[in-house]
């Protein structure tokens, strides 16, 4: 694993925009960074696929560990919804997608950080976006990328009938990015589409139905949109009456819980791929603590060497774990960590993001890859 | 599997798109509710016959002895609900929707991670 400085294309900008990123800048800090790259070998993606394979397994055995043993008031699961995780699991509702995030430097095992079981984003510049950087730059090199073959296999394999919604937040330009180009893949696997914003979805109580500004049923909706945040909202109740199809299913707010990882650690001890992770502390040193319910790296703290680095943040209030800390990988100054995707149950490619800090965040950017035949 | 099957499976082999690039972002609508009606004709009364749909047989709307049917879509303005029906209506029943129950979880944070 290398990382190569190079020119970006002198037309990066359009090219990017042309396949949807409209937010390759965030903050006014560059987020598509393609003034280098990074090279893997062919055994170095071995390792990878195998690894995100292999944790794919796991977290399906945790899921029946923890539902067979009754863990999720320890999840901080709110009691009134188990009846809906039980039953996605029973009814084997679908699971689309996941991203793990590995620390990983192209030497030994890579080490699962978080799994984003449930809205994981970064998905068209993982899928389109470095994949056209690579045909323009590179046609003769490889990329270990077919998420987006992997997607139209899904959507074409699970042909749902009637109109298949997709919801995001309004004014988060990154989510409607991802979810619109969710809706393309769907749209050319030949299903019907219409995007909705989540705050503009209705419900009906006489139908007992959630629907859209037409007032038209909702019976099928992918939602960049998480679990815990459906639980606590004024519309959480009603999730136990409606009866419609939820893209992630609601069995993924077992996995989107980072409380999954000391389950995992207690299931898996000493496993390659695991950090030692516990739900109490019992570190001195060189330890992460990471809220239940965090996004974007907010409200983790982490000390090592008995240095402190603290991001701000709203969250926590329902717990917290504390993960064994691993020395992040820095290429050129440039700390590194990589999520690998899982579509459909398979390993299905990677998306490279770096930060001048330990702690990866939304504006962490993200490099395009390739790798070599050795 | 062949180191050709093994480097299809790794990279998508072509990638095309076709809602992106062509179709600017766009929200899709506005809040509204709808009328319903006893029967298809007192819906063509007060609706063009585009606007006059069926309610489906898994509505609470829909009833087994005769079919119902909802009228023209109608926008709320300003925040809250406008009457539509007119001195004499035969419609029935509005159907209601309440909005804005998802949503406020997320302080403002992004959805994705």
């Amino acid at each position: 694993m290398r990382r190569i400085a190079i020119t970006p294309r002198p037309d990066w900008l359009e090219k990017v925009e042309s396949v949807g990123l409209t937010y390759h800048t965030i903050n006014d800090a560059i987020y598509w960074d393609e003034s280098a790259y990074y090279a893997f070998t062919s055994s170095e993606v071995d390792t990878l696929d195998d690894a995100t394979a292999e944790l794919h397994g796991m977290c399906l055995k945790a899921v029946e560990h923890v539902i067979a043993n009754k863990l999720f008031s320890r999840m901080a699961i709110p009691e009134g919804f188990v009846p809906l995780i039980l039953r996605s699991w029973e009814d084997a509702d679908p699971s689309m997608y996941g991203r793990f995030d590995f620390c990983y430097d192209g030497t030994g095992d890579p080490k699962l950080l978080e799994y984003n079981a449930d809205t994981p984003t970064a998905l068209l510049e993982g899928s389109v976006v470095q994949w056209f950087w690579l045909k323009d730059l590179f046609p003769s090199k490889d990329q270990f990328n077919s998420i987006h073959e992997k997607l139209l296999d899904f959507w074409t394999a699970h042909k749902y009938a009637g109109t298949v919604y997709f919801a995001c937040m309004k004014d988060t330009e990154e989510d409607l990015g991802n979810i619109e180009y969710m809706r393309d893949v769907a749209m050319q696997a030949g299903l019907r589409t219409k995007q909705v914003f989540i705050e503009d979805i209705g419900w009906l109580p006489d139908r007992k139905q959630f629907v859209d500004l037409d007032n038209e049923s909702i019976f099928i909706i992918f939602k960049l949109y998480p679990w815990e945040w459906m639980f606590t909202d004024e519309f959480g109740s009603n999730l136990m009456e409606c009866d419609w199809t939820v893209i992630e299913p609601a069995w993924k707010a077992i996995l989107s819980n980072k409380a999954i990882l000391p389950i995992l650690w207690e299931l898996y001890p000493d496993h390659p791929n695991l950090l030692p992770a516990f739900f109490e502390n019992t570190f001195s040193d060189n330890y992460v603590r990471k809220p239940f319910f965090s996004r974007e790296g907010d409200s983790v703290l982490m000390v090592r060497g008995g240095e402190t680095l603290e991001r701000p943040g709203t969250y926590g209030k329902e717990g917290y774990i504390f993960q064994q800390y691993h020395p992040v990988p820095v290429f050129d100054g440039n700390y590194v960590s990589i999520g690998s995707w899982i579509i459909d149950g398979k390993p299905a490619g990677i998306g490279i993001r770096e930060d001048n800090t330990e702690i990866t965040m939304n504006t962490s950017r993200f490099i395009p890859h390739l790798f070599e035949e050795e | 599997m062949s180191k050709l099957e093994e480097k299809e499976k790794r990279s998508s082999l072509r990638i095309s798109l076709v809602l992106i690039g062509s179709v600017a972002f766009a929200s899709c609508g506005e809040d509204g509710t709808r009328n319903v009606y006893n029967s298809q004709s007192d819906c063509l009364a007060e609706n063009s016959a585009s606007d006059c749909e069926a309610v489906s047989s898994d509505s609470s709307d829909y009833s087994h002895s005769h079919r119902r049917y909802y009228g023209a879509f109608i926008p709320y303005r300003g925040g809250s609900s406008i009457s539509s029906l007119r001195t004499g209506s035969k419609s029935v029943s509005v159907a209601r929707a309440t909005r804005g129950g998802f949503g406020g979880s997320s302080g403002f944070h992004s959805s994705g991670s």
